[in-house]
C-alpha cells in the first residue's frame, strides 16, 4: 500500500513536470484490443517494454524485438545465446508483479502484464501504457479454439510491435498452420484406442505438478495424438494425486524441462511401477529459447517432438534435428547447428 | 471422560483410521485384491503379475504416506505441548515461534549455497529452525508479560525469516534452485518416499522418546523457573534439552512434509482439554491425538476428487477458527 | 540430627543487585527443630535472603551451609532433598489439580521421568489429610481462595519431604482468622515432624507468638537476632522498623506491640 502511494505520488510529481522529457508522451499512441479484451492505448511502436508475463517476452524476442525489452523474466541460456540483445535486460521473477517506480526509472513505454487483480490499474495510475498479453481465465475450450487463440496471440504481438514484427508474426502463423496441419493430418486419423495415454508433470521439479483440462499441454497432447490424462482436473496449473496417476497408469510421461530431471524424479517405486517408466517412455521436454511446455513459440517443435514420441512409426520420416534447424532458421531467423539442436533436446545449455 | 478411556478411544480411532487410509485411495483396490496382497505378503512370496501394482500402491505409496502423517502429526503435537509447557504459555507453538520459517530459510540457504543434497538441506533447515527459536526466546523470553512478548517476538522473527527466504528466492537461479526451494516449501505428504520416512522416523522416535523419558519434569518447568529449581530440576539443562528435542522433531516433521500450520498449537490445546495439564499423560496423549488428526486430515485431502489440495489449507481451516473460538470463550479454555 | 544441631547457617552473606547492596554481611545460624521468623520492613532484603538460603541466588561473597554442606556446591536435586520452599504467591498458567500440584513436589524422588506411582499418590493424599485439606485434592489450584492456595503450597512443601522449610510471607494474602490458622499449622507441623522452618513475616506480633528464634533485618543488615524472648523488645523492633513502638501485655502475659499512634 505504502509503496503504491509513493509511486502514485511520484507519478503525480512526474506529470506535474509537464512531461516534456518523458518518453511516455514522446510519441504517438493508438488504441488496440488486448488479450483480456480491453481497449488499451499503446505507443505506435513500443521501444521500451516492461514484460511482467513470462511467455510474452518469448513472443517479443521471437518477433525480433528483444531489443525493446527493458524488464522481463531472465532469458534462458539459449535465448541469451541466440538473442544477445536480451542479455542485458533487467529481470523480474515470480509472482511477476512489477514495481512502478522501477518501470518509470527504466522509462518503460509499455507494460505487458498478467491479469492479476489491480495490476493494470497500478500501472495506469502511474501513467504507464499497459496491455494484457495472456489471460488464463479465458482458456480455449476446444482444439480449434486453441489453435486460433495461439495464432491470435502471436498476431497480437505482431500488431503491437510494428511492421517488421507484423511480417514475422504472419510468417510464424503460416509455418504454425503448415506444421500443425501436417501433424494433425496424421494424428487425427488415429482412433481413440490407438492413442497412448499421456501424463505431464514436473513443474518446479515436482512430478505431481501438472496442467489440467484445456491447458496448453492438454491441447498439445491432442495435436500429437495422445490422450491427456490430467484433463480429469479442470484447472490450468494444478497438482495431481500420486494414486490418481498410478490408477491412470500412463503409457507415456512427459516431464517439464523447467526443474525436472528424469533420474531424481523416478527414484520412487511408485513411479518406477508405471507402464511409461517400465517401457522407458518418460521424456523430459526440451528447453530452448523458452521451456517448450509453457506455450513457447517453440510449441510447433513441441508438437513434432511429442508426436514422434507418441507415434514413432507414423512420424519415422520426421527428423527432429532437421525440423529444429528449419524452424529456427525460417521462423526465428537463427542458425542452429546439429550439435546445438541435440543439446536443446537434452535440456543442456549452449557450450 | 475418564482419562484411560480417552487414551483407548483415540488409540482405537487411530487404528481404524490407519485401516481406512490403507484400504482407500484414488487407486482402487478391491477388498479381494487387498486380501490377496496381504496373504502373499505374509506368506512371504512375491505377488504375481496382477497383484504387483496394487501391492506397490499399498507398500510404496500408501504405507509411507500413512506412516509419515502419523510421525509428523505426533512430532508436531508433542513439539507444541513441550513448547507450551516450558514457555508456560498455551498460545505458543513451534510454528508460531519461528521453527517453520527458520527451517524454510535454512533449506533455501542450503539449496543455494550448499548444493541440493538431502542431508545438507535437512541439517541446514534444522540449524536455522533452532536458531529462530533461540532468537525468539532471547527477544521475548524476558519481561513480565511473556505471553504477549513471546507471540510478538515469534511474529517478528517469522516475518524476518520469511523476508530472508523471499530474498533468497529472488537471488536463486530460476531454472535450478528456485524450483527446488518452491518444491521443498510446498512439500506436503503427496510425494513421501520411504527414505524420508525412515530418516524422519529415526529423529522423531528418538526425540519423542527423550521427551517421554523426562516428561514429568515438564510439569515443574510449567510452574516457573524458581519453582522448578526449588524442586530439584536443573532448569537450564532441562529447558535446553526439551527445546532441542522438540525443535528437532518439529524440524524433522516439517522438513519431510513442508509447512503444516496449526497442528502443533491446536492438538496440544485439545489434548489438554481432554486429559488435563499433567504432562505425564499429556505428552503421550498428544502424540496419539496428533497422529490421528494429521492422518485423518491427510486422508480427506487424499480422497477429495480433482487435484490435491495442500494439507495446510485444511489444517488452517480447522485450526484458525478453533483457536478463535477458544479465545472467544475467554474463560481460559486451555486451563481445562 | 538432634534438636540443637545446626541446620542452616549463613556466613557474612553479601548480595548486590547491580550497584545496590541488598544484603550486607548477613550471618546467623538456625538450629534443627527451630521455627525462625525473619522480620524487617519492605526492601530490607528478606526475600533475597530466603533465595540465597535456597541457592536460587548466589551471594557476591559469604556462604550458606545446610547441615554442614555448602549450598553453592550442591546440585539442585540435593538442595531439593534438603530444603523446600513455599513461595509468597504462586499463579500458574495451566489448570493443575491440587493433587497434581502436591505430587509434582516429589518429582526429585520419582526417578528420571518424574512420574509418581500409586504409593506416592497415597502419600500425597495423607499429607493433604494431615493439613485437613483432603477435600481440595481434585479441585483446580487456580480456582482456590488465597488461604486454600497457601495450605496447598504448604502441603506441597511437606510432600517434598525435606528437613528444612522456607516460607516467604505465608500470611500476606490472608484474612485475620486465616493468618492464624496457617501460622498455627506451620507451628504444628514444625514440631510434629521435627522440621527446621524459616519464614519471613510482616506482623511482628505473629512472630512474637509463633517463632522460637527471630532475625531482624534492616537495610540488608542483621540488626538483632536470637531466641524470641531475648530479642522481642521495643528497642529491637523500633530500630528494625524505624518507628515508635508501644509494647503491651495480654491478659495471659504475652507481649504484643502496636505503633505509637499519633491520632
Amino acid at each position: 500500500m505504502k509503496c503504491r502511494t509513493a509511486s502514485l505520488a511520484l507519478a503525480l510529481a512526474l506529470s506535474a513536470l509537464g512531461g516534456t522529457g518523458s518518453p511516455i508522451r514522446a510519441q504517438g499512441t493508438r488504441i488496440i484490443t488486448d488479450m483480456d479484451s480491453r481497449k488499451v492505448e499503446v505507443p505506435v511502436t513500443p521501444k521500451r517494454i516492461a514484460c511482467m508475463h513470462g511467455v510474452s517476452s518469448d513472443r517479443i524476442t521471437m518477433l525480433g524485438k528483444g531489443d525493446c525489452l527493458v524488464l522481463a523474466m531472465k532469458p534462458s541460456p539459449w535465448a541469451a545465446k541466440l538473442y544477445p540483445e536480451t542479455r542485458n535486460l533487467q529481470t523480474v521473477q515470480a509472482p511477476f508483479t512489477g514495481n512502478v517506480e522501477r518501470m518509470l526509472s527504466l522509462k518503460a513505454d509499455l507494460v505487458l502484464y498478467a491479469p492479476y487483480p489491480g495490476e493494470a490499474e497500478k500501472y495506469r495510475a502511474a501513467g504507464l501504457h499497459t496491455a494484457c498479453g495472456f489471460s488464463a481465465q479465458k482458456r480455449p475450450r476446444t482444439l480449434s479454439d486453441f489453435l486460433a487463440d495461439f495464432k491470435r496471440q502471436v498476431r497480437f504481438f505482431g500488431d503491437l510491435l510494428g511492421p517488421d514484427a507484423k511480417a514475422r508474426s504472419e510468417n510464424y502463423c503460416r509455418y504454425f498452420d503448415r506444421k500443425i496441419g501436417s501433424i494433425l493430418a496424421i494424428t487425427s486419423k488415429i482412433p481413440p484406442g490407438k492413442r497412448p495415454s499421456v501424463y505431464y508433470g514436473g513443474m518446479f521439479g515436482n512430478p505431481l505438478a501438472t496442467q489440467g483440462k484445456a491447458s496448453v499441454m492438454h491441447w498439445m497432447t491432442e495435436i500429437a495424438g495422445g490422450r491427456f490424462l490430467p484433463q480429469a482436473i479442470d484447472a490450468n496449473f494444478t497438482a495431481a494425486n500420486l494414486e490418481q496417476v498410478l490408477s491412470w497408469n500412463p503409457d507415456v510421461i512427459f516431464l517439464s524441462g523447467w526443474g525436472s530431471t528424469p533420474g531424481s524424479t523416478f527414484k520412487s517405486p511408485a513411479w518406477a511401477a508405471m507402464r511409461a517408466t517400465r517401457s522407458g517412455r518418460v521424456h523430459v521436454l526440451p528447453t530452448g529459447v523458452f521451456a517448450w511446455d509453457y506455450a513457447s513459440g517453440e510449441s510447433v517443435l513441441l508438437a513434432i517432438y511429442m508426436a514422434k514420441q507418441l507415434h514413432p512409426e507414423q512420424f519415422r520420416n520426421w527428423n527432429m534435428v532437421q525440423e529444429m534447424r528449419t524452424f529456427y532458421s525460417e521462423v526465428y531467423g537463427k542458425t542452429v547447428s546439429d550439435k546445438d539442436a541435440e543439446r536443446i533436446l537434452q535440456c543442456l545449455p549452449p557450450l | 471422560m475418564r482419562i484411560p478411556s480417552a487414551f483407548l478411544l483415540v488409540a482405537l480411532l487411530l487404528l481404524a483410521c490407519v485401516g481406512f487410509a490403507l484400504t482407500t485411495g484414488q487407486y482402487h483396490i478391491s477388498l479381494e485384491t487387498l486380501w490377496k496382497v496381504l496373504a502373499a505378503k505374509f506368506a512371504g512370496c512375491a505377488p504375481n503379475e496382477d497383484l504387483a501394482t496394487p501391492a506397490m500402491v499399498l507398500w510404496s505409496v500408501r504405507l509411507p504416506r500413512v506412516l509419515m502423517a502419523i510421525l509428523a502429526g505426533a512430532a508436531l503435537s508433542v513439539g507444541g505441548v513441550v513448547f507450551q509447557g516450558i514457555m508456560k504459555n498455551p498460545l505458543v507453538s513451534p510454528s508460531f515461534l519461528g521453527v517453520t520459517h527458520g527451517a524454510v530459510f535454512g533449506a533455501s540457504l542450503a539449496i543455494i549455497f550448499l548444493g541440493k543434497s538431502a542431508i545438507s538441506i535437512e541439517s541446514s533447515a534444522f540449524f536455522w529452525a533452532v536458531a529462530a527459536v533461540a532468537i525468539v526466546y532471547a527477544i521475548g523470553g524476558r519481561g513480565i508479560n511473556t505471553l504477549t512478548t513471546l507471540v510478538i517476538a515469534g511474529v517478528i522473527v517469522s516475518t524476518f525469516f520469511m523476508a530472508a527466504s523471499s530474498f533468497l528466492k529472488y537471488i536463486a537461479d530460476p531454472n535450478e534452485q528456485l524450483p527446488a526451494i518452491v518444491f521443498w516449501t510446498m512439500g506436503g505428504l503427496n510425494n513421501v518416499l520411504w527414505t524420508q520416512v525412515i530418516r524422519a522416523m529415526a529423529i522423531i522416535v528418538i526425540g519423542i522418546g527423550v521427551i517421554l523419558t523426562f516428561r514429568g519434569k515438564l510439569n515443574l518447568l510449567a510452574l516457573g523457573d524458581e519453582e522448578a529449581l526449588s524442586m530439584g530440576v536443573n532448569v537450564k539443562v532441562m529447558r535446553i534439552l526439551f527445546m532441542l528435542f522438540a525443535t528437532l522433531i518439529v524440524a524433522a516433521g516439517s522438513s519431510s512434509c513442508g509447512i503444516i500450520m496449526w497442528v502443533d498449537l491446536i492438538v496440544a490445546h485439545i489434548a489438554r482439554l481432554i486429559v488435563g495439564p499433567d504432562h505425564g499423560k499429556l505428552v503421550p496423549f498428544s502424540a496419539l491425538l496428533g497422529a490421528l488428526f494429521l492422518l485423518s486430515t491427510d486422508t480427506v485431502v487424499r480422497l477429495l476428487p480433482g487435484g490435491e489440495i495442500p494439507i495446510s489449507i485444511v489444517t488452517s481451516f480447522i485450526g484458525a477458527p478453533l483457536l478463535g473460538y477458544l479465545l472467544m470463550k475467554q474463560n481460559n479454555a486451555w486451563k481445562a | 540430627m538432634r534438636p540443637g544441631d545446626e541446620a542452616l547457617t549463613a556466613e557474612a552473606l553479601c548480595f548486590n543487585y547491580r550497584e545496590r547492596e541488598i544484603l550486607r554481611k548477613v550471618s546467623f545460624q538456625v538450629n534443627h527443630g527451630e521455627l525462625c521468623g525473619l522480620l524487617g520492613p519492605n526492601g530490607s532484603g528478606k526475600t533475597t535472603l530466603l533465595k540465597c538460603l535456597n541457592g536460587l541466588l548466589s551471594p557476591r561473597s559469604g556462604r550458606v551451609t545446610v547441615q554442614g554442606r555448602e549450598i553453592a556446591k550442591l546440585p539442585r536435586e540435593e538442595i531439593a532433598r534438603r530444603i523446600a520452599v513455599v513461595p509468597q504467591e504462586l499463579n500458574i498458567v495451566f489448570a493443575f489439580s491440587v493433587l497434581q500440584m502436591v505430587l509434582m513436589a516429589g518429582s526429585v524422588r520419582f526417578g528420571l521421568a518424574g512420574i509418581p506411582k500409586m504409593k506416592d499418590r497415597h502419600q500425597a493424599t495423607e499429607v493433604l489429610e494431615e493439613l485437613n485439606i483432603q477435600h481440595l485434592a481434585p479441585r483446580r489450584y487456580n480456582e482456590l481462595s488465597g488461604g486454600e492456595k497457601q495450605m496447598v503450597l504448604i502441603a506441597r512443601a511437606l510432600f517434598q519431604g525435606t528437613g528444612i522449610l522456607l516460607l516467604d510471607e505465608p500470611t500476606s494474602h490472608l484474612d485475620f482468622k486465616r493468618q492464624h490458622t496457617v501460622l498455627e499449622c506451620i507451628r504444628r507441623i514444625t514440631l510434629e515432624k521435627g522440621l527446621t522452618t524459616i519464614m519471613t513475616l510482616h506482623d511482628p506480633n505473629a512472630a512474637g507468638v509463633y517463632c522460637d528464634r527471630l532475625i531482624m533485618l534492616n537495610q540488608g543488615r542483621v540488626r538483632y537476632q536470637g531466641l524470641r524472648d531475648e530479642v522481642f523488645h521495643v528497642e529491637s523492633l523500633e530500630s528494625t522498623y524505624d518507628m515508635k513502638i508501644h509494647m503491651g501485655r495480654t491478659d495471659s502475659g504475652a507481649s504484643y506491640v502496636t505503633p505509637v499512634y499519633e491520632i
